[in-house]
């Protein structure tokens, strides 16, 4: 009897180190992707500073309104919601791409009219500035929106 | 019966850490879809022209190759608000680009860029055009003095054959359209290279696209100079 007993604190105690173990796992592999990874806004606050002290020259063509990264960042993707009034929409003049850290475009798409939201651009930044830009107050009312995929 | 218990302690652990694993992910996934449905609150369509889609959700609807499971994974990126996809319903239209009906009813697509990515766009009304097109310009390889190359894919209406594109430097690019769709690479492009869109249509006729701004990129992010259509939306917003 005293052996079963102690048989059974001592497969208790299995069970109880097992689910603890598994607990902890779950915890240790789990955490991190549920608090960075994933989509995030490019941070607004960056309007009507065309990034000029790069070697990106915005010149309010495409890029009165910007929104940027503050710092180059890994992005594995880019996409852009946002929204033509009719009769006011133009081709070619909202973009969402990639600036390396010393200036110039890596890659970039434009968002045309005819397209419902979002436009999505599917390419990798590497460690460089998410940037999305419009030329005109259109697309401040509503406000577009600009998201990134962060891998870290 | 210390076997068992031990089989059943092994068994209970790998359950925990599913269902714990499970439970973050889902919380991953509710967060994003609140992310998702915040952003489709700000952002209500404002066009209610349907100009085409239901041709294009017809011809997607009616291919019958299905997409790779990667594939398909990239249309969860086109998601907005509450609006999702069937992954399993993502087809293959022609090499290199797929098309899905999103649940509000959106034909969706998403075209490979070679070996850099791919593009998404979803249609909301050919505004009266034979085709509509999209551009992404991107170096040939990551250095910012790499040449660029341009792809540009787009959306046919039923009765267009072939789109070509003509070159600064005398290339003429043709690509036919299969399924409603069609996609280029145009290797060292930039903005301002395409000289002229023009399509086919089924007929035979030919007829180049205008204003050529509404269907290839005419000036580059670092150009001088607004286009004409920007120039009037400016005008517009002065006044």
């Amino acid at each position: 009897m005293g052996v079963s007993n102690n048989r059974t604190r001592s497969c208790g105690r299995t069970l109880l180190l097992s689910l603890a173990v598994a607990i902890t796992l779950a915890s240790t592999l789990g955490a991190p992707a549920a608090s960075a990874v994933g989509w995030v806004d490019v941070p607004s606050g960056y309007e009507n500073n065309p990034i000029n002290s790069w070697t990106y020259d915005a010149s309010c063509n495409y890029g009165c309104y910007i929104v940027n990264t503050a710092n180059p960042v890994y992005s594995s993707n880019i996409r852009l919601y946002v929204e033509t009034p009719p009769g006011t929409g133009s081709a070619n003049d909202v973009i969402e791409g990639y600036i390396y850290p010393t200036g110039g475009w890596y890659a970039y798409g434009y968002f045309q009219y005819w397209e419902g939201t979002p436009d999505y651009l599917g390419v990798s930044g590497g460690n460089k500035y998410a940037v999305c830009s419009h030329y005109s107050l259109i697309y401040r009312n509503p406000l577009a929106t600009c998201q990134r995929y962060s891998t870290t | 019966m210390r076997t068992r218990i031990v089989t059943f302690g092994a068994v209970l652990s790998v359950v925990t850490f599913a269902f714990v694993t499970s439970v973050r992910s889902g919380g991953a996934a509710a967060s994003h879809s609140r992310a998702s449905s915040s952003t489709s609150a700000t952002h209500v369509r404002m066009t209610s022209s349907d100009d085409g889609r239901a041709d294009l959700v017809a011809a997607i609807t009616s291919t019958t190759e299905l997409a790779s499971a990667e594939i398909a994974g990239k249309f969860v990126n086109m998601s907005a608000g509450p609006a999702r996809f069937d992954l399993a319903s993502v087809r293959v239209l022609r090499e290199n680009v797929y098309g899905a009906v999103r649940s509000d009813g959106t034909p969706c697509f998403y075209a490979t860029l070679g070996e850099r990515g791919g593009r998404g766009f979803c249609l909301a009304s050919f505004v009266g055009q034979p085709v509509v097109t999209t551009a992404t310009v991107i170096r040939q390889y990551d250095s910012p003095t790499a040449p660029f190359e341009m792809f540009v894919s787009g959306l046919a209406r039923a009765n267009v054959q072939s789109v070509t594109f003509t070159l600064r430097d005398g290339r003429q690019v043709t690509t036919s359209v299969v399924h409603r769709v069609f996609s280029v690479r145009l290797t060292n492009t930039e903005p301002g290279d395409v000289l002229s869109v023009e399509v086919t249509y089924t007929s035979g006729q030919s007829k180049e696209l205008l204003p050529l701004s509404n269907y290839a990129p005419v000036v580059a992010p670092t150009g001088r100079g607004a286009p004409a259509d920007l120039r009037s939306l400016r005008s517009h917003e002065s006044k």
